[in-house]
């Protein structure tokens, strides 16, 4: 399972391919990186206490890409094995289904962790270097580092495990990759368009599968901190406790990597 | 050897059917060490077959075991012990040969994998092509390299799709003798092919399959000779045809005659008798022989002969 762990993301960063197979995975995760880099810039030559984001906030910037990057790299992932016939190479080997489908949703959870992790900690660690007082810095902020840590993993693991289970359908990239813009899409409107029309009583509910308004709400609550609200209206009229936001998310991933299993289970080679 | 301990693949009354179409009906048999040849025309459920084995599709009814193990939801004993070759299966371009062979090690664990992978590709001499991509290669080659990667295990079993199609004559010999070697050190192949030549070069035992059923298994040569000593038509032209059919008539390896307007038409159950006799017969009478054709050689009626016989 290693072996095609390793290999999947060898597929997923072009390693080995031609420069245009790796300029997608590495351009969106340079354009993500940017309000990190950004905030390490001010923080390096400005004496003032300059927040251009937080960590917190983070993943609520950089939204679409998040959803992008999942929608190229997941029918790559999987669609690609389909579409080239290469699953009775895998199926053929000793490795079962099951196998299978961990080490693709593992990869792409890890694929994702590039784009949430990395910024996130190499803001950290910019911050902690451009401090005046680094080990005052580390004291002061070390609690943001497993908020960092929870966060971009659970992120990853809810992200992926939508992509993956939608691109595992179909060996047509295009249709995954459209599909898998809607659902984050369509999902996050639909879900504050019945919030609206519903109100807060039932309308709250509809939070709970939108995949970016559960993002926002476990992010704040991993982080400790109230959603603002001239940014988050719904989710603090919605009230729920953050860790219903991150339960909900488990259950999602776990719920996705399951219908991954079967699918690979009774996939037809 | 006992005839239970050569034995390694089992199928037990198997049928295989999707709705109300039967793929495979019933279809028993056991082989041991050596070439098998699954010989059948097209869409005659060699494949479903071949996938059965292993453990792409789960039997309608029946069972199928390889070294004693049951096939269905055990791939990773199963591949233990075997190593499949798919028709259809792509290889990654952008990998080179020794890539993708080491992947495979790599998919099985291997203690070993680089000396695993060395091995392999030593097998099926392609070390002098290990390090190009493989999508600069040509059919034969993948075809190879897909059997490298299939045996990196040293696996006791090959199944393998169809292999020869889309090689050309040179690279199939290469391929024959680099299955009859493996054969000779003792491991059991099995390949399917719609074509009677190729398991006719190869295979020892053979497995003729026809409209999802069993029709004739055994030793090739006896199956051929089934093959050669059932009925076939001739159509004949001569310079006189009403005389060249009396005396044809006379000779035991004809059934029938039929006179035609040109032509005669012929039945006999001993063909290569028969084009031995048919021109010994026209110089004894004296009669020119300008025609001799066997009328119905498609594979396609010799395998309806053997289900209808």
């Amino acid at each position: 399972m290693w072996a095609l762990y390793t290999q999947s993301l060898r597929v997923v960063f072009g390693i080995g391919r031609s420069f245009w197979a790796k300029a997608a995975t590495f351009g969106i995760l340079v354009i993500a990186s940017l309000p990190a880099i950004i905030q390490l810039g001010v923080a390096a030559i400005s004496p003032e206490d300059i927040n251009v984001t937080t960590p917190e906030d983070y993943y609520g910037l950089i939204q679409p890409l998040l959803a992008i990057f999942c929608a190229i790299v997941a029918p790559d992932l999987v669609g690609r094995d389909q579409r080239n016939r290469t699953l009775s190479l895998y199926f053929s080997r000793a490795l079962r289904r099951e196998d299978y489908a961990i080490a693709k949703y593992a990869a792409l959870v890890t694929a994702m962790l590039s784009i949430t992790l990395v910024p996130q900690l190499l803001m950290f660690t910019g911050n902690a270097s451009a401090a005046t007082d680094v080990p005052d810095y580390i004291s002061d902020n070390w609690q943001d580092l497993p908020a960092i840590v929870g966060s971009a993993l659970l992120l990853s693991c809810l992200f992926g495990g939508i992509g993956i289970a939608i691109a595992a359908q179909t060996s047509r990239r295009a249709y995954s990759t459209v599909a898998i813009v809607a659902v984050f899409v369509l999902g996050t409107g639909i879900a504050s368009a019945v919030f609206e029309a519903a109100g807060v009583g039932t309308g709250k509910y509809a939070l709970l599968l939108s995949p970016l308004h559960v993002v926002q709400g476990f992010t704040y609550w991993f982080f400790n901190v109230a959603p603002p609200i001239e940014d988050n209206r719904q989710l603090v009229e919605a009230n729920f406790h953050g860790i219903v936001y991150a339960i909900d998310a488990a259950i999602v991933a776990i719920g996705c990597l399951l219908l991954v299993i079967r699918r690979y289970r009774r996939i037809a080679v | 050897m006992s005839v239970e301990t050569a034995t390694v693949i089992e199928v037990t009354n198997v049928s295989r059917w999707y709705g109300n179409v039967v793929a495979v009906n019933d279809v028993t048999f056991s082989l041991g060490p050596g070439i098998t040849g699954l010989l059948g025309p097209n869409g005659a459920g060699k494949s479903t077959i071949l996938h059965m084995l292993a453990g792409f599709l789960k039997p309608s009814a029946g069972s199928v075991q390889i070294a004693g193990e049951p096939v269905w939801r055990n791939s990773e004993r199963l591949y233990r012990s075997a190593g499949l070759v798919p028709e259809r299966e792509a290889v990654y371009g952008f990998m080179t040969g020794y890539e993708f062979v080491f992947l495979n090690a790599q998919l099985h664990g291997l203690a070993d994998p680089v000396e695993a992978t060395r091995r392999a590709l030593s097998a099926v001499g392609m070390e002098h092509a290990e390090k190009r991509k493989l999508g600069g290669y040509s059919k034969g080659m993948k075809q190879r390299i897909k059997i490298a990667s299939a045996i990196v295990h040293d696996p006791q079993v090959l199944l393998l799709d169809e292999p020869f199609n889309g090689t050309d004559p040179g690279q199939r010999l290469e391929m024959m003798e680099l299955l009859r070697q493996m054969a000779a050190d003792g491991k059991t192949i099995v390949f399917s092919s719609h074509i009677l030549e190729e398991v006719e070069r190869l295979a020892e035992q053979v497995l003729v399959i026809v409209a999802g059923r069993l029709a004739a298994s055994g030793d090739f040569r006896a199956i051929r000779k089934l093959m050669t000593d059932r009925p076939h038509v001739f159509t004949l032209a001569s310079s006189d045809n009403r005389r060249f059919a009396q005396a044809l008539v006379g000779d035991e390896s004809v059934i029938a005659v039929e006179l035609g307007k040109n032509d005669l038409t012929v039945r006999t159950a001993q063909f290569s008798e028969f084009v031995r006799v048919a021109p010994r017969i026209a110089k004894e009478q004296q009669i020119t022989l300008r025609e001799l054709i066997p009328t119905d050689e498609s594979l396609e009626s010799v395998f309806s002969y053997l289900v209808n016989r």
